[in-house]
C-alpha cells in the first residue's frame, strides 16, 4: 500500500512540482505588479507543447548541440535520484553529495558546449558568465555540505539532510541557509543574479545560452532547469526543518511557499550589476564558511 | 632480479611491487599509444621534424621510465632518471631551428639538472646512513637524525618537484611542452612529470612518516599549485601551453592527495592515509590517460591547421569528426566530470577531505575541499573554452577551414586512450584496486585495514560508475524519445540567432580571452600585461592592443633573483675576450709567473 502512494507521489514531485514552482513565481510577480499573470500551470503547458513541436537547428551547429540538452537533462535527473524528497531517495550511498554537485556541473558543461556550438557571440557571452558564476557558487555549496557532513558523519545527502541525533546549532543553520539560498538563486539564474525575464540578450546569463534551442530540445532544457530549482529548494527546506520535511504535504506546501518567496524577492529588487555578482557569491562562500566554523565549535 | 654492475655501489637490481606495477602499466600504455601516434605524426609533418632523433629519443624516454619505476638501486635509479631527462631534452629541442624552442630546451636542461643535483645529494645522505645504495638497505638502516631527515625531505621535494612541476618549480613546463612535438608532449606530460610523483611516493615509503606540519604543507602546496595551474590555464591562448598549465593543476591535485596520505600516517590513521595515497595514484593513472589524449588531439589540430592559437581555430567538429569526438571525451574527463575517469580520483580525494571521521583540522580540510571545487569550476571554464573555441562554432581562419581528420595511425591510439577514459569512468573497480594495492605499502596499513578500505571504497566507486552508466543510458533513452518525436515533424536548418542581424562573420564569435575574463577578472589584475598604443592626433595612423599573460615565477621573480647573481659572476667574464691573442697572452703570463716562482 505504501509503495502505491509512494510512486505516484514521487512522480508528482518530479514531473508536476518543478513547472508548478515556476508558475507560482510568475504568478507572485504578476500579483505584486498588479497584473493577473499566466495560469500557474502555464510552464507545464509550455513544456508539453514544446515536446510536440518540430525543431529548428542552427546551420553552424553540429552533434554537440543536439546532444547537449539530452545529456544535461539526464544528468539533472540522476542528481534528482540522489535527493531525499519526503522519504529516502531512490539511490543513496556514502559520498553521493559530491556526485550530486558534479552531476549538476556535468549538465552545465554540456549546456555551455551546446551554446558555444552555435557560434553566436551572445551565447558565448552567456556561457562565459554561467561558467564563471557557478565556479564561485560551487565552493559555497561544498562548504555547506561539509558542515552537514561533519554533523551527520556521512557524505550522503540522505543522512546529511535528515534529522540526526546531533543537533545542528541554530546560528549555523541560519548562516548555511542564507548561503544556500544565494547559491540556489545563482544556480537557477534568478534575480538578483540573473533576470530570466529580461529582453536584452546582452544582459542575460542562462537564457541567452539557450536562445537557439527549440522544440523538444528546449523542452528538455526548460524542464531540467525547473527540476534543478526544485531539487535545491528541497535541500533548502530540509536544511531548515529536517524533521517536518518527511511529510509530503508539508514539503509541497513549503516548496510553494519557497516559490512565492522567490517571487517576492524578484518583485522587490532589481538585478545586480554583473560586476557585483561575484561579490554576492563570495559573500555566500563566507556565510557558508562561518556556518561551518560555528557548526564545528 | 639482480645483476652485478662494475660501477661502485651499483647493482642492476630490478623489482616490481604494486606501486611499480601501477606506474609501469601507465608508462607502457601511454608510451605505446604515443609511440604509434608519433609514427603517424612524423610522417604527416612533412619533414619539419628530423625523424631518426625523434624515434631514438622517444624510445629511450619510454624505456628509461620503464626501468626507472622498477629500479631498486639508487645508482640505477639515477642513471635511468638522467637518461629520461636527457631524452626529454632531445625531444624538446627537436625543432631547434626555432629560437623559442632552443630557449625552452635550455631552460628545461637547467631545471632538470638542478633537480638531479638535489636527488644526488639526497641519495648521498641516505647512502651515508645505510652504507649501500640498495633501496632495501635504506629501509633497513637506522633512522636518520632530525637534521638529515629534514634535509633529505627538502632535497627530494625540490628534486622530484622540479620534474613534477610543483609551484614555483614548474617554470620549465609551460615552455617545454609547446616546444616538443605532440606525441613527445603527451609522453612528457602524461608520464614523465608523473615520474616525479613516483619518486616522491617511493621516497615516502622508504623514509617513513613525515611530520604533521610537513604533510599540511604538502597539501597547501598541492592545492596552491593546482589553483595556480588552472588559473593560468584558463587565460592562455596557445592551446598546448594551456594543456601544460593544466598538467600543473593535476600534479597539484595529486600532491594534495599525497599530502593527505602523509597526514594520515602522521596522525596514526592508516585508513585515511590509504585513502589519500590511493586517490593520488588513481588520479595519476587517470591524468596519464586523459592528458596524453588531450596532447595527442592538440597535436592533430596543430598538424591540420598549422596554428596553436585558440582564436584562429573553430568549427573543426564537422571536418575532424574523429578527433573532435575523442577530444570531447578527454575534455569531460579532464574537468573531473562524473561519467568519466577524472571524477573517480577527485571523488576519493573529496571523501578523504570531508569524511573519515571527526578530526582536529576539520575546518582546514573543508576549506581544502572548497578550494578543490573552485579548481574544478575553473577547469570547466578552461576546457569549455578549449573545446568550444577549437572545435565548435565557425572556423576563424582559412587554415582551419581546410583541416582534415588525421590518418588512422594517429586516430587509433587516441581511440584507445579515450576508451580507457570511458572504461575507467564506468568500471572504476579495477583501477581502484590497482591504486589501493599500490598505496598499501606507503600507507603502512595492516592487512585488516587494507582489505576493509579496499572493499568499502571500491564498492562505493562501483556505485559511482553505475550512476555514470545510468547517465549514458538515460541520455540514450531521451535521445530516442526526441528522435521519434522529431521524425513526424518539420526540422529546419536556419541561421544562428543574431538579434536580427543576418550577415554574421566568424570574427563576430566570442573570443577566448573574453570567454575566460569574467572568472579571472577579480584575480588577474596584476597578472595580465597589456600593451596599448592608443590612436593619437586628428588623423591617427596606427593603434594596437596586445595582451599577454607572463608566468610570474619565470618572467617576474626569477629575473629578480638572477640579476644580482649575474652581477656577481660578471667579473670573471671580463677575462674571456674570445680573442686568440688574449689567451696566448694568458698562457705566456702564466708561464712567466711559474718561471719566476721557481726561480
Amino acid at each position: 500500500m505504501e509503495t502505491l502512494i509512494f510512486i505516484p507521489a514521487v512522480l508528482f514531485f518530479l514531473l508536476i512540482m518543478p513547472p508548478l514552482m515556476l508558475g507560482l513565481i510568475a504568478k507572485t510577480k504578476a500579483f505584486v505588479s498588479g497584473r493577473r499573470g499566466p495560469p500557474v500551470f502555464q510552464p507545464l503547458h509550455d513544456i508539453l507543447k514544446l515536446l510536440g513541436k518540430g525543431a529548428v537547428y542552427s546551420e553552424t551547429s553540429g552533434w554537440i548541440f543536439r546532444l547537449g540538452p539530452v545529456i544535461s537533462l539526464s544528468a539533472v535527473l540522476m542528481a534528482a535520484s540522489l535527493v531525499p524528497l519526503f522519504g529516502a531517495p531512490l539511490i543513496s550511498f556514502n559520498g553521493d553529495a559530491i556526485l550530486f554537485i558534479y552531476l549538476l556541473a556535468l549538465g552545465r558543461f554540456v549546456t555551455i558546449l551546446a551554446a558555444l556550438d552555435t557560434g553566436s557571440s551572445f551565447e558565448g557571452m552567456g556561457a562565459s558568465r554561467e561558467a564563471a558564476f557557478s565556479s564561485y557558487a560551487e565552493p559555497a555549496l561544498i562548504l555547506i555540505f561539509a558542515s552537514l557532513a561533519i554533523h551527520s558523519g556521512s557524505l550522503s545527502l540522505n543522512r546529511m539532510f535528515s534529522s540526526g541525533q546531533r543537533v545542528f546549532p541554530a546560528a549555523s543553520v541560519l548562516l548555511a541557509g542564507s548561503g544556500l539560498l544565494i547559491v540556489l538563486l545563482a544556480e537557477n539564474s534568478r534575480i538578483p543574479i540573473d533576470d530570466p525575464n529580461t529582453h536584452l540578450e546582452l544582459t542575460m546569463i542562462h537564457e541567452v545560452m539557450v536562445l537557439d534551442h527549440s522544440g523538444p530540445d528546449f523542452a528538455f532544457i526548460l524542464y531540467g532547469a525547473q527540476l534543478k530549482l526544485m531539487l535545491m529548494g528541497v535541500l533548502w527546506i530540509r536544511l531548515l526543518s529536517p524533521s517536518w520535511a518527511a511529510n509530503p504535504f508539508f514539503l509541497t506546501l513549503s516548496l510553494c511557499g519557497l516559490a512565492i518567496f522567490i517571487g517576492a524577492i524578484e518583485s522587490s529588487m532589481a538585478r545586480l550589476r554583473l560586476i557585483r555578482v561575484p561579490q554576492l557569491l563570495i559573500a555566500a562562500v563566507c556565510l557558508a564558511a562561518f556556518g561551518l566554523i560555528l557548526a564545528v565549535r | 632480479m639482480i645483476y652485478p654492475w662494475s660501477l661502485p655501489g651499483a647493482a642492476f637490481h630490478l623489482g616490481v611491487d604494486p606501486l611499480s606495477a601501477a606506474f609501469l602499466f601507465l608508462v607502457l600504455v601511454v608510451g605505446f599509444c604515443a609511440g604509434i601516434y608519433g609514427e603517424g605524426y612524423l610522417s604527416a609533418s612533412s619533414g619539419h621534424i628530423a625523424k631518426a632523433p625523434a624515434r631514438f629519443f622517444f624510445a629511450t624516454l619510454v624505456i628509461s621510465m620503464a626501468f626507472l619505476v622498477c629500479a631498486r638501486n639508487a645508482v640505477l635509479f639515477l642513471v635511468c632518471w638522467e637518461i629520461m631527462a636527457l631524452s626529454a631534452f632531445g625531444l624538446v629541442s627537436l625543432e631547434h631551428q626555432k629560437e623559442e624552442v632552443r630557449k625552452a630546451g635550455k631552460l628545461y636542461l637547467l631545471c632538470t639538472h638542478t633537480g638531479s643535483l638535489c636527488l644526488l645529494t639526497g641519495f648521498a645522505f641516505l647512502w651515508r646512513n645505510a652504507g649501500s645504495f640498495e633501496f632495501s638497505a635504506f629501509l633497513a638502516a637506522k633512522p636518520l637524525s632530525m637534521f638529515e631527515r629534514a634535509s633529505v625531505f627538502w632535497l627530494f621535494l625540490i628534486g622530484f618537484g622540479m620534474k613534477a612541476g610543483f609551484w614555483p618549480l614548474h617554470i620549465w613546463l609551460q615552455e617545454a611542452h609547446p616546444a616538443a612535438p605532440s606525441h613527445a608532449s603527451a609522453a612528457m606530460s602524461g608520464i614523465m612529470i608523473e615520474m616525479g610523483l613516483y619518486g616522491l611516493l617511493r621516497f615516502f615509503s622508504i623514509l617513513g612518516p613525515v611530520s604533521i606540519s610537513a604533510s599540511v604543507f604538502l597539501m597547501i602546496l598541492g592545492l596552491f599549485t593546482a589553483f595556480f595551474g588552472i588559473l593560468f590555464a584558463s587565460m592562455q591562448r596557445d592551446f598546448k601551453r594551456l594543456l601544460a598549465y593544466s598538467s600543473i593543476e593535476n600534479i597539484g591535485i595529486i600532491l594534495a592527495a599525497s599530502g593527505l596520505g602523509c597526514y594520515g600516517i602522521s596522525r596514526g590513521n592508516p585508513a585515511l592515509s590509504l585513502l589519500g595515497f590511493s586517490a593520488a595514484i588513481l588520479h595519476t593513472l587517470n591524468h596519464g590517460f586523459f592528458k596524453s589524449l588531450m596532447f595527442l588531439s592538440a597535436g592533430s589540430v596543430y598538424l591540420a591547421t598549422g596554428t596553436r592559437d585558440i582564436e584562429s581555430c573553430g568549427g573543426l567538429q564537422k571536418i575532424m569528426p574523429g578527433v573532435s569526438a575523442f577530444t570531447a571525451i578527454g575534455s569531460l574527463a579532464i574537468c573531473g566530470l562524473p561519467p568519466l575517469n577524472g571524477f573517480t580520483g577527485e571523488w576519493l580525494l573529496y571523501c578523504g577531505f570531508l569524511q573519515m571521521g571527526y578530526r582536529r583540522e576539520i575546518i582546514f580540510f573543508s576549506l581544502a575541499a572548497a578550494v578543490l571545487s573552485l579548481i574544478g569550476g575553473l577547469a570547466v571554464i578552461t576546457f569549455s573554452k578549449f573545446y568550444g573555441l577549437v572545435f565548435l562554432g565557425k572556423a576563424r581562419s582559412e587554415s582551419a577551414q581546410k583541416a582534415k581528420d588525421p590518418s588512422s595511425l594517429m586516430l587509433i591510439p587516441m581511440g584507445i586512450l579515450a576508451s580507457l577514459c570511458l572504461g575507467i569512468g564506468l568500471f572504476p573497480g579495477l583501477a581502484t584496486k590497482a591504486a589501493f594495492f599500490a598505496a598499501a605499502d606507503i600507507s603502512r596499513s595492516t592487512p585488516l585495514i587494507f582489505s576493509a578500505g579496499l572493499q568499502k571504497w571500491s564498492a562505493l566507486l562501483d556505485a559511482v560508475g553505475l550512476m555514470g552508466a545510468m547517465v549514458w543510458l538515460l541520455s540514450a533513452l531521451l535521445w530516442s524519445i526526441k528522435k521519434t518525436s522529431l521524425k513526424k515533424r518539420p526540422v529546419a536548418r536556419e541561421m544562428t540567432w543574431g538579434c536580427g542581424f543576418t550577415a554574421p562573420t566568424p570574427r563576430m564569435q566570442y573570443t577566448g580571452s573574453s570567454y575566460s575574463m569574467p572568472a579571472t577578472r577579480i584575480i588577474d589584475g596584476p597578472l595580465v600585461k597589456k600593451e596599448f598604443h592608443s590612436p593619437n592626433g586628428y588623423w591617427p595612423q596606427s593603434s594596437s592592443f596586445h595582451s599577454r599573460v607572463p608566468d610570474p615565477a619565470l618572467d617576474t621573480w626569477l629575473p629578480k633573483l638572477t640579476t644580482p647573481l649575474e652581477g656577481l659572476i660578471a667579473w670573471p667574464k671580463k677575462i674571456q675576450r674570445g680573442k686568440l691573442q688574449f689567451y696566448l697572452l694568458y698562457a705566456a703570463a702564466f708561464l712567466i709567473v711559474i718561471l719566476l716562482w721557481k726561480l
